[in-house]
């Protein structure tokens, strides 16, 4: 496989959706309308947890121009039924009175109550017509505040699942529990010289897409419904929606539109199965459109966390005992990312006796969604500060600690099973001879360093290949773009086809047109749905030989594929002049008809994905403001399809993470309501906050997949919580636990 | 034989066994026989994805196992 | 509320007289306060009287005795204009600090002083170059100092009909500068957390003989603080002065625990900040 020379895999086309994108005219959610539509708003809770008493829809109703009003009651009562999954999984019923409140309110934004009508304004001034009796009830605002013994319960019937033995009996805040452990941690304590122990804390922090949640429900007269909507997944709206409706899913066509950022945020539904219940009731079609301040409100965010952290080492820094507790928070309903944390938290290191528990725990705070590695930028600020703690009592190079303990091939991982081929290493080596690790340090500058891991789901994906007879290509897949990937695909089909990549049309097919496709999402596309691709894309080239070898009247092995042409072979040479594709796709209808390549698959899941970033920052002692002065994010990619967005990816993930390191945060007030739902107070970093982010892409072939392919889209905000604490820890010489290090929070620990 | 093992969350449903061999052709029968040995282990591990010899499946009942394959069980895992 | 008047009177006595009429009407100049007030539902006005066909609002002009400074006119204008940045540095700043490039083609001082933010930027920056606020109304015009036309957050002197002319501000003499800073968490698109203003004038020897400071975003008000300026006049503007205008100003401080800062923070930063901007303008006026 390393020896395979590429021709259009490595270079960096344009991509194809990208003209469009810039000149603004690429449809996103919010973009569709549909004749006759009408306008939908939500009542939300003004209460972060109370009983629904009563709701009372008549003066809404009553209002010119309101077609229907719809309340939680009217949605299919669900039974509580958990399926284990991503990120902690998924129940529907909690999806579906996450959708619109039933019973309870379980935190402040929560959608009560939807109204259909003629324009927006007529629609929310009616929603704010809904008269809706509550109990309040004492919210629960913060992990300790959870997990206390006399703690307001938010779920009277909340199973905990998982390691289940020191989990309370009775009614419990506390949803879950996953537990690792490897050796005997007490015994790897006693025989560490240095010890550090810290309690990390982490405020919820929103993956701050730009484009606001959107879609257009539309239902015919033979009850078909059709979904426009901005989504990572179109398959996972459609039988969501079905779930949340009791409908047939066969009755549900969902066509996903250009979106403007996902992050994990959008693999999950809220707006849909309203808007569908609203068509169905008022007989037209219903668009509803978020705002930000309901995006920040009442969509996923990712997980406030506490982690209490104790790592201990030998002299000689090598690692020799770990220990953490962890607490997430899954927000209203369970399934925060606590066990993922878990898994990554030790990921990069060989650590011979080690103990983590992880707590899924729920709050009155909006239901936490994926955010790119879910879990893992928490627990890993924790060990990655540890380690950088160690390194500077033992006198040790950051660097050369972590190489010292950095994990191998062969070695196991620390939830189980044995690495494969990986480039920790190698990251670490390229961080240690860039220019970046040897760059002098300005007054009140400090330099952090930290890695990273994260996955790289399988899961499945389908593609087809079609060849127009003009020798072009269109590559359909069911993944919604959000990083490249239709770049990418046109890439592979160019390689294995030997066409240009302008020759390849890349399309994002609705759930009608293509086969079942997981979402985009755990940095699968490039890897799984590529492998699908590629293997469509083989399916092609079989059956243009097979043309071949018709018009040749040989045997299907005497043609071999190069470079875009039939060549004979295998003792054929020169008997026959090349066939290019274009010949051969202009012949299809004579020799056997049109050619279309399919591939389905489920790829397991593997590769993982390390990183090591480096981090300089400048603090001003007086006022506690940080910058960013340089940042450069090094990560193995086991093969850059397109090196562009391989970097705009380690780009990316970097400003989030940095922008989660030192501003961001959700602020609540004492009832449980945000007092930040905007971009003005949730600060996540402009342009001119953050230099160019400087990127090495290293490259340590991945087996599963064909061309070597890792996932790359979610390890970049692995490393730097952690990198910009110890930068931060260098620059001010205080250790910092609690996120963000925001100006007040660094000036207070500089003035202690 | 595969070697199963049972990570420290699961050991309580094990009796505390870390790790037991069983002459089994794939996952499927492996979770029934674990059913078998260890009543209710099977509700936990509903939820959790099935390690192969390192490489990591959410729900695959007829994957093989060699005989000298290593199953480890771990929290399924999505992504963002 | 679901439809709004707009109206674009051209000249002061046609926009008093619309503003007079109906109370629910809305001076708009740039609406980047105003519009985003209006769709997040903050405000509901009956109609937006647009103030930009005024030319009185629209204009500069610099003469012997200063500034005058139209209203309505785009940031990006008053950035722009060399003789501005020249004579009043620190003004200018301000001006170029409010949210982004795009921002300050429709932002202007007037919106920027009738929203009565706390935090407004060029406030403390107009209020320690002693800018006048020229206001008509249906009884005629009146003038004021900046110091005195907001009342509180989101509160002024503007009575019904009344609305902002211009600003006039005098002309710096010899060795006179001034500067403004301010802190955001981010580089800009962000809410001063504190801001702080100082205008001084030197004698040859170098000695500060007048001085204003102006502090924004920690008080209800911008607030200008004589005590800070006391502490930098008679003096060379040395770190003892500087020291000394740095707790006169974070003592003039009374600011509020919120989201974007504690009181701890805010108090200590408007000393830095005023230090540090003290420092600027005796440095510019040194250069004139
Ligand atoms: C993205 C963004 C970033 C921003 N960043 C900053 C910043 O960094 N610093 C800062 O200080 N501000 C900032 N702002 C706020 C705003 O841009 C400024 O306050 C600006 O100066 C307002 O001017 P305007 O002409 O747009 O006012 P408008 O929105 O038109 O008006 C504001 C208010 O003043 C009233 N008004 C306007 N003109 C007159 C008049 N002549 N007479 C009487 N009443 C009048 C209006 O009725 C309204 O109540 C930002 C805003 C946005 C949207």
């Amino acid at each position: 496989m390393s020896e395979r020379k590429f021709k259009y895999v490595g270079t960096r086309p344009i991509r194809h959706d990208g003209v469009d994108k810039v000149t603004g005219r690429a449809n996103f959610g919010a973009d569709f309308d549909a004749p006759g539509m009408l306008h939908g708003a939500l009542l939300r809770s003004p209460h972060a947890h109370a009983r629904i008493l009563s709701v009372d829809t008549r003066a809404a109703e009553a209002v010119a121009g309101v077609k229907a009003v719809l309340t939680g009651q009217e949605l299919p009562k669900l039974q509580s039924m958990w399926m284990g999954g991503a990120e902690g999984g998924i129940d529907f019923r909690d999806i579906a009175e996450n959708c619109l409140a039933r019973d309870k309110v379980l935190y402040h934004g929560h959608a009560v109550a939807a109204v259909a009508a003629t324009t927006p304004e007529i629609a929310l001034q009616a929603a704010r017509m809904i008269e809706v009796e509550y109990e309040e009830l004492t919210p629960v605002l913060d992990l300790e505040a959870a997990v206390a013994s006399d703690a307001p319960i938010l779920h009277d019937d909340l199973q905990p699942i998982g390691a289940t033995d020191p989990l309370p009996e009775g009614p419990t805040n506390i949803a879950g529990r996953v537990e690792f452990s490897r050796g005997d941690v007490d015994a790897g304590f006693a025989e560490a010289d240095v010890v550090v122990e810290r309690e990390f804390r982490t405020q919820m922090v929103h993956q701050g897409y730009i484009e606001p949640h959107a879609c257009v429900a539309r239902i015919g007269e033979d009850d078909q419904v059709v979904v426009w909507c901005t989504t990572q997944g179109g398959f996972a709206v459609k039988n969501y929606s079905a779930m949340v409706l009791q409908m047939d899913p066969a009755k549900i066509k969902v066509i996903s539109s250009e979106i403007g950022g996902g992050f994990g945020g959008k693999t999950t539904i809220y707006l849909e199965p309203v808007a569908i219940a609203l068509a169905r009731k008022a007989r037209r079609p219903v668009k509803m459109v978020m705002s930000r301040e309901e995006v920040f409100r009442a969509t996923g965010p990712t997980s406030g966390t506490i982690v209490r952290a104790e790592l201990g080492a030998k002299r000689d820094g090598t690692l020799v005992a770990g220990r953490l507790s962890m607490f997430y928070e899954a927000g209203a309903y369970r399934g925060s990312p606590a066990g993922p944390g878990a898994m990554c938290a030790f990921g990069s290191y060989k650590i011979p006796n080690f103990y983590i528990e992880a707590h899924d725990v729920v709050v009155n705070k909006p239901k936490v969604a994926a955010y790119r590695a879910p879990g893992a930028p928490m627990s890993t600020f924790a060990t990655e500060s540890l380690v950088d703690e160690l390194a500077r009592e033992l006198g040790l190079d950051p660097i050369e600690m972590r190489l010292h303990n950095a994990v191998d091939e062969g070695d196991q991982a620390p939830y189980g099973p044995v690495y494969g081929p990986i480039g920790l290493r190698e990251t670490l080596e390229a961080a240690r001879s860039h220019p970046h690790y040897k760059a002098p340090l300005g007054q009140n500058q400090g330099r952090g360093i930290a890695c990273g891991f994260w996955f790289n789901a399988g899961m499945s994906s389908s593609a087809n290949v079609s060849l127009h007879a003009d020798g072009s290509a269109v590559v359909a897949t069911g993944n919604p773009d959000i990083g490249g990937s239709r770049a990418a695909q046109a890439q592979m089909v160019s390689e294995e086809l030997g066409i240009p990549v302008e020759r390849v049309r890349p399309v994002v097919a609705d759930t009608d047109s293509v086969g079942y496709t997981d979402m985009t999402g755990g940095s699968r596309v490039c890897f799984a749905t590529g492998m699908a691709v590629i293997q469509a894309s083989r399916d092609v080239v079989d059956q243009l030989r097979a043309r071949a070898a018709q018009i040749w009247g040989v045997e299907l092995d005497s043609v071999a594929w190069e470079d875009g042409r039939a060549l004979p072979a295998n003792g054929a040479e020169g008997d026959h002049e090349p066939l290019p594709i274009e010949e051969l796709a202009q012949q299809m209808g004579r020799t056997g008809g049109p050619i279309v390549g399919k591939a389905s698959l489920t790829a397991p899941m593997a590769g993982p994905g390390f990183a090591t970033h480096l981090c300089d920052l400048e603090v001003d002692p007086e006022t506690g403001a940080s910058r960013v002065v340089r940042y450069t994010a090094i990560q193995d990619a086991g093969k850059a399809v397109h090196p562009g967005y391989v970097e705009g990816q380690y780009q990316g993930g970097s400003a989030q993470g940095i922008g989660w390191a030192l501003n961001e945060e959700y602020i609540f007030d004492e009832r449980g309501e945000m007092e930040n739902p905007g971009f003005l107070d949730y600060r996540m970093p402009v342009a001119s906050d953050l230099p160019m982010i400087d990127t090495v892409i290293v490259e340590v072939p991945n087996p599963l997949h064909p061309y070597g392919v890792r996932g790359v889209g979610e390890t970049p905000i692995v490393p730097p919580l952690a990198a910009v604490a110890n930068a931060m820890r260098g620059a001010t010489g205080v250790r910092f636990t609690v996120l963000p290090m925001s100006p007040p929070r660094v000036l207070e620990a500089i003035d202690a | 034989m595969a070697q199963v093992h049972f990570g420290s969350g699961l050991q309580p449903h094990t009796g505390g066994v870390e790790r037991i061999d069983l002459d089994v052709p794939r996952v499927r029968e492996m979770l029934q026989e674990l059913a078998e040995r260890y009543p209710g282990i099977e509700v936990q591990l509903e939820q959790m994805a099935v390690a192969v010899d390192g490489q990591i499946y959410n729900d695959a009942p007829y994957q093989k196992l060699a005989p000298t394959s290593e199953v480890h069980f771990v929290p399924k895992i999505g992504g963002g | 509320m679901l439809s709004i008047r707009y109206e674009a009177p051209a000249s002061v006595g046609e926009a008093v007289a619309l503003l007079d009429a109906d109370e629910g009407a809305k001076v708009i100049a740039g609406g980047t306060d105003l519009l985003v007030q209006y769709r997040s539902g903050l405000r509901e006005p009956t109609a937006f009287v647009d103030v930009k066909r005024i030319p009185d609002l629209m204009e500069i002009s610099i003469d012997a005795d200063g500034l005058v400074l139209g209203a309505a006119t785009p940031a990006a204008e008053v950035f722009e204009n060399t003789e501005i940045r020249q004579l009043w540095p620190g003004v200018a700043e301000a001006t170029d600090l409010i949210g982004s490039t795009q921002i300050q083609g429709r932002a202007t001082l007037g919106g920027n002083l009738c929203n009565s933010s706390p935090a407004a930027d060029t406030v403390p920056a107009l209020i320690a170059v002693g800018a006048q606020a020229v206001i008509a109304g249906p009884s005629g015009e009146r003038e004021l100092a900046v110091e005195d036309f907001v009342t509180g957050p989101g509160q002024n002197v503007l009575g019904r009909g009344e609305f902002l002319v211009k600003l006039r501000v005098p002309r710096p003499g010899p060795r006179t500068s001034d500067a403004y800073l301010r802190l955001i968490p981010r580089t800009e698109m962000d809410i001063a957390v504190v801001g702080a203003g100082v205008a001084l004038t030197l004698d040859e020897g170098g000695t500060c003989t007048a001085a204003r400071v102006a502090i924004g975003a920690v008080a209800p008000t911008a607030l200008l603080v004589p005590d800070a300026a006391a502490a930098l006049v008679g003096s060379s503007v040395d770190d003892a002065a500087l020291a000394g205008a740095a707790q006169a100003a974070s003592a003039a401080a009374s600011p509020i625990d919120d989201k974007r800062g504690t009181v701890a923070y805010r108090r200590k930063v408007t000393g830095v900040l005023t230090q540090r901007a003290a420092a600027i303008a005796a440095e510019r006026a040194r250069e004139r």
